[in-house]
Formats: C-alpha cells, sequence, structure tokens
C-alpha cells in the first residue's frame, strides 16, 4: 500500500481511537491533524501555521452566514412565531383526522424554512406544538416521534447550516445547493404528512380530529402569520432570486426577526440575552469541529491520500453508482453513532474527491450539488434514527413520561419514508438539479 | 454522542461563569452588529445604489470576533461533540475522570493557540498587513481578541478539570 494512504489511514485510525475514548470530536481531529503535520512537515512550520489560521477561519467571509444563521433560528425560537404558525396550520386542516399532527408537521415545515438547525427546530415545535398534540389526545410516542421527525425538516429545508458546512467544505455555491435541496426537502415534508395520513386511516382513534372552526377564526389565525411568511419571503426569495449574498441573507433574516418579536412584544431584554447565549454555545460547537478539521484537513491535504485515492477508484473502474452506494451505507453506519455534523466533515475530505471523479453522467458541479443533497438525506436519517439520533433526546427531553423505546417506535414509520427518498434522489438526480438549471 | 450540556437551569455559577457569560455576550452582540451593519449597506444598495463603503471589510471582522467570544462559553457549558456510545457501561466516575483528562488537554491546546495567536498579534502588527479594499483596516487586535478568547477557553477548560475529577461535571 502506499505510504500516502498508510499515514492517512493511521490518521484516521488513531482519530476514531480517541474519539472512542470520549476526546471531544473536534479536539481529535485537531490533535490528530497537528500530530500529522508535524510528521510530514515540522513543529515550526505548525506553530507558524496556527497563529493566524484561526482567525483566518472564524472571520472568513463565506463562514459568517453560520453564526448569524443560528441567531436568526435563536431569535425565531423566542419570537412566538413558531406557536402562531402551529395554530394557522392547526385552523386549516386541523378538523381532518390526524389534523393536528400534520398542522404540527406544516408548521416544521415552514420553520424550516428561517432556521437552519434541526436541533433549534425540533426545540421550538416541540415547545409549541407537543402539548395541544397530548391534549388533543395524541399519544406521547406518535407526538414526540413526528416532531422529532419534523424537526429535520429544519436542515432538509433551506437554508441550512449543514448544507453550507457542506458547500465551504467542498467549495460548492452555497446558494445552487439551497436551490438542489428544495424539491428533496419538500417531497420529505410530503412524505411526513402522507404516513401521517396512511397511520390516522388505519388507528383513526389514536389520531383525532377537532371541531372545524368558523370560516372567521380560521382566516384570523391565517393572518397571525404574516411575520413569519414576510421573513421567509425575504431570506428565501432574496436568496435564490440573486438579490442577496447568503451572509446578507441571514444577517437581514435576523434583523427581521429581532424587529418584529421586538414589534410584538415578544422579545424583549431577556430574550434577546437568552438567544445570544444560544447561539454562542451552538457556534462554539460548530466552530471548535470547524477548527479541528481545518487542521486535519491541512494534514490530509499534505498526505496528498484524497487525491490519490480518488485517482485509485477511477483508474480500477469501479461501478460509480456501487461505490455511491457504499459511501451512503458508511454514512447511515456513522450517523448512527455520531455527530452528523462531525461526520461530514471527518468524511468529506476523502469522500467528496472520490464520488466526483466517478462518472455518473453529471457534470462535476452537478454531481457535487446532487451528492450534497444525499449527505443531507443520510444526516436527516441520523438525526433521528436508533440507537443516538439528536433529534429524539431533544424531544424526549420535553416528553419525560414518554419511554424513549416509544418515542423511536413513533419515528419508525416516517424513517422508511426517508429510506424512500434517498433511494429516490439516488435514481433521479434531476430531483436536486432541475430547480438549480431553472433559476440559474 | 454526548447529550446537551447544562441547561440554563442548573448552568455553572461563580465569578468566571460570569465573565465567561460576559464576553459570549459581547460576542453575539458584535454578531447582532454584524448583521446590523449589513441590512443597513443593502438597504442603501437598493435605495441609492451605494451600500456602506468597506462592508465586507468590516462584517468578517464583526463575526469573527463574535465567534472567538462564544469559545469559552461553549466549554463551559460543556457543548464540545463527544462520543460517548462505547463508555457509558464504565462507572461515572472513571467516565468523569476520563472527562477531566480530555478537559485538561482543551486547556493546553487552548493555551497553546492563545500563545500561537499572541505572536500572530505581534507579527499582524509589526507587518502592518490590512484588510484588501476600500477602508484596508488594520486587523492585528482582532487576531488579539481572538488570543484573549483563547485564553479564557483554556482557564474555563480546567475550571471544569477539579469539578469533573470530583464528579460534579
Amino acid at each position: 500500500m502506499a505510504p500516502e494512504f498508510l499515514l492517512a489511514g493511521a490518521g484516521f485510525a488513531a482519530m476514531l481511537v480517541l474519539i472512542a475514548c470520549r476526546a471531544p470530536v473536534g479536539l481529535a481531529m485537531l490533535l490528530v491533524g497537528a500530530a500529522g503535520y508535524v510528521h510530514i512537515l515540522d513543529w515550526s512550520a505548525l506553530g507558524n501555521y496556527l497563529k493566524t489560521t484561526p482567525y483566518h477561519l472564524f472571520s472568513s467571509y463565506t463562514l459568517s452566514v453560520v453564526p448569524l444563521f443560528i441567531l436568526m433560528g435563536s431569535l425565531a425560537e423566542r419570537g412566538g412565531l413558531a406557536r402562531e404558525l402551529f395554530v394557522a396550520a392547526n385552523a386549516l386542516v386541523g378538523h381532518h383526522r390526524g389534523g393536528v399532527a400534520q398542522g404540527a408537521m406544516m408548521g416544521c415545515t415552514v420553520f424550516g424554512a428561517i432556521c437552519g438547525s434541526s436541533v433549534a427546530t425540533t426545540a421550538t415545535m416541540g415547545r409549541a406544538c407537543l402539548p395541544e398534540l397530548r391534549r388533543y389526545g395524541y399519544g406521547g410516542g406518535v407526538s414526540a416521534g413526528l416532531l422529532a421527525v419534523g424537526g429535520t425538516l429544519g436542515v432538509l429545508i433551506p437554508p441550512s447550516v449543514i448544507l453550507v458546512i457542506y458547500a465551504i467544505s467542498t467549495e460548492q455555491n452555497i446558494v445552487k445547493l439551497f436551490m438542489a435541496s428544495t424539491i428533496p426537502g419538500f417531497i420529505a415534508a410530503g412524505f411526513y404528512m402522507a404516513v401521517i395520513w396512511w397511520l390516522a386511516r388505519r388507528n383513526p382513534a389514536g389520531w383525532p380530529a377537532v371541531p372545524k372552526l368558523p370560516l372567521a377564526e380560521r382566516l384570523r389565525a391565517l393572518r397571525g402569520v404574516w411575520g413569519i411568511t414576510l421573513i421567509t419571503v425575504v431570506v428565501v426569495a432574496g436568496l435564490f432570486a440573486g438579490i442577496f449574498t447568503p451572509t446578507e441573507s441571514a444577517a437581514v433574516g435576523c434583523i427581521l426577526t429581532l424587529a418584529l418579536g421586538m414589534l410584538r412584544g415578544d422579545i424583549r431584554g431577556r430574550e434577546i440575552r437568552e438567544s445570544l447565549l444560544a447561539t454562542a454555545e451552538t457556534t462554539a460547537m460548530i466552530f471548535v469541529i470547524l477548527l479541528g478539521a481545518e487542521v486535519f484537513n491541512a494534514f490530509l491535504a499534505l498526505s496528498q491520500a484524497p487525491d490519490l485515492l480518488a485517482m485509485w477508484v477511477t483508474d480500477n473502474d469501479f461501478p460509480p453508482y456501487v461505490v455511491l452506494g457504499i459511501l451512503l451505507v458508511a454514512y447511515i453506519i456513522l450517523g448512527a453513532v455520531m455527530d452528523e455534523l462531525a461526520m461530514i466533515l471527518l468524511t468529506l475530505p476523502v469522500f467528496f474527491p472520490v464520488v466526483t471523479a466517478l462518472d455518473f453522467g453529471l457534470t462535476t458541479e452537478q454531481t457535487a450539488l446532487w451528492f450534497g443533497v444525499l449527505v443531507l438525506s443520510v444526516v436527516g436519517i441520523g438525526l433521528t434514527a436508533p440507537p443516538i439520533g439528536l433529534n429524539v433526546f431533544v424531544i424526549s427531553s420535553m416528553a419525560r413520561d414518554v419511554p424513549i423505546a416509544q418515542i423511536y417506535r413513533g419515528v419508525l414509520p416516517f424513517l422508511v419514508t426517508d429510506f424512500l427518498r434517498l433511494l429516490l434522489c439516488v435514481a433521479c438526480p434531476a430531483l436536486s438539479l432541475w430547480l438549480v438549471d431553472v433559476l440559474t | 454522542m454526548s447529550e446537551p450540556g447544562p441547561s440554563a437551569r442548573d448552568a455553572p455559577a461563580g465569578r468566571l461563569a460570569t465573565v465567561v457569560r460576559a464576553i459570549a455576550f459581547l460576542g453575539g452582540v458584535a454578531l447582532l452588529v454584524a448583521s446590523m451593519i449589513t441590512t443597513v449597506s443593502v438597504l442603501l444598495r437598493w435605495t441609492t445604489s451605494q451600500p456602506i463603503p468597506g462592508d465586507f471589510e468590516m462584517i468578517p471582522i464583526a463575526t469573527g470576533i463574535g465567534v472567538f467570544g462564544c469559545l469559552a462559553y461553549g466549554t463551559l457549558m460543556k457543548t464540545n461533540i463527544l462520543v460517548d456510545s462505547f463508555t457509558t457501561w464504565l462507572p461515572a466516575r472513571i467516565n468523569g475522570a476520563i472527562d477531566a483528562f480530555w478537559s485538561l488537554v482543551w486547556a493546553a491546546v487552548a493555551l497553546w493557540l492563545a500563545e500561537r495567536m499572541a505572536v500572530g498579534t505581534l507579527d499582524t502588527l509589526a507587518s502592518g498587513t490590512r484588510t484588501i479594499g476600500l477602508l484596508a483596516l488594520s486587523y492585528w487586535w482582532a487576531i488579539g481578541i481572538g488570543a484573549l478568547c483563547f485564553a479564557a477557553t483554556g482557564l474555563t477548560a480546567l475550571w471544569w478539570v477539579p469539578r469533573m475529577l470530583a464528579g460534579r461535571g
């Protein structure tokens, strides 16, 4: 085996050992990356590299979109927008069997369009919808399960922090990636609502309806969502129409959400302080991993292993879809035991050159966009799949009386459609690429 | 994967925690300022075709400072992601000792990064490096803020070590 592969392989093995020994993922990447860097170059090169690298990484204009989208989601979480969304959706469809659950899923879909984080979407929609679902007689496992799944729409529907990280790691256009993920994101929402409809048909008693509201009340409830509609239109349409850069869209979204929240009296000093601190927690978590990935990727680039691996895969003429299948299965397995952000930062330096070197009958950019959507789909699966689904943990912390096994049971029917959607996206790249072609 | 860190209810208290929380708050304010500059610039671009001059130079500095401000708070709230799937069978005391060890390593790394960035600050000051653009802003001071924030992160990680060893992590 080439020494480059041995070195990179040893690096990966060392990192996985550290991670298995409870080392924080970002720290493990940083330590192994630094050791590899010193092995290939020397200590003084590493010392020089680290003098300004953290600053240039953290103050990169492209990356600045990440904390700003987190801040926007955090402000939206405290601005009462989720509650109004649920009330409006419930007023529209709540009188159908399973309608309250459909309303919660519709709320998650719209909230996903202003929030780029699945955890924030789960937490926000969970707080707004879980007590209502329980009040109307929905089972604990069913309610918590559907909200854990609905929370993944926070990343599946653009804007999505995970997709921004993918775009930056693979040097792709963020806006095009958002466009590529739009149709698969709405397919996910459609599938989830179809599952609710099917479950409600099978077990009508478990999925009750609420009395139909008079037309005037329904219209009043709909009027309540003008704020979130305005933010969504400005952020998403502005981005897709090329009026804003992603950073500008996130910044304008932050200020709009803050202004609306203050105007309606939902956001005051305390909520601003809480939003800033919650943003600090998530931002720190992401950027420590990004710093670790930066150093680890520098080591991998110096080892030249990713490029050589891509060449080896191309030279051996492996069937592209078999290689893609292996990579996606690897992602599903990894996603079951580790954090999804860490997973993609860890694997992209190796997986991405391999995938873009394969011939799927697409251009390199199209392959990159399509693979981004596929990665996002497996991330969604990892967020809810047993044994470790972060969204399930988040919702479980709010539904303490519901055993976690029951929540996983509630998640399972939705998870089947996640795999179905993944297969659809693999078989039909046009689902990801059509909108990009139309809008650019 | 580790579950989320301590919630706001059981957030660490004390002088260091107060300082770290204040730094994070100021970091968040820097993010809000970046958002405000961007929004005003976008509005001016629409209405007068004249955005704020040098907005593309100011925003990265503000967001960079904002992110640095978050680091110590992340460590205080233990938001660093770790995979605990392989160690759940161990007694809590042993896991506490392992966490204390990694916290010590993180402290050493963060303090080393602080030292490196302090050197980077002086180098940038000496070379007179500035942003590329209309304003040509000098940014050595922002690297210096980064160094201070890494130092605060290292001290916060050290603060956790005895508490984790005592099973209070």
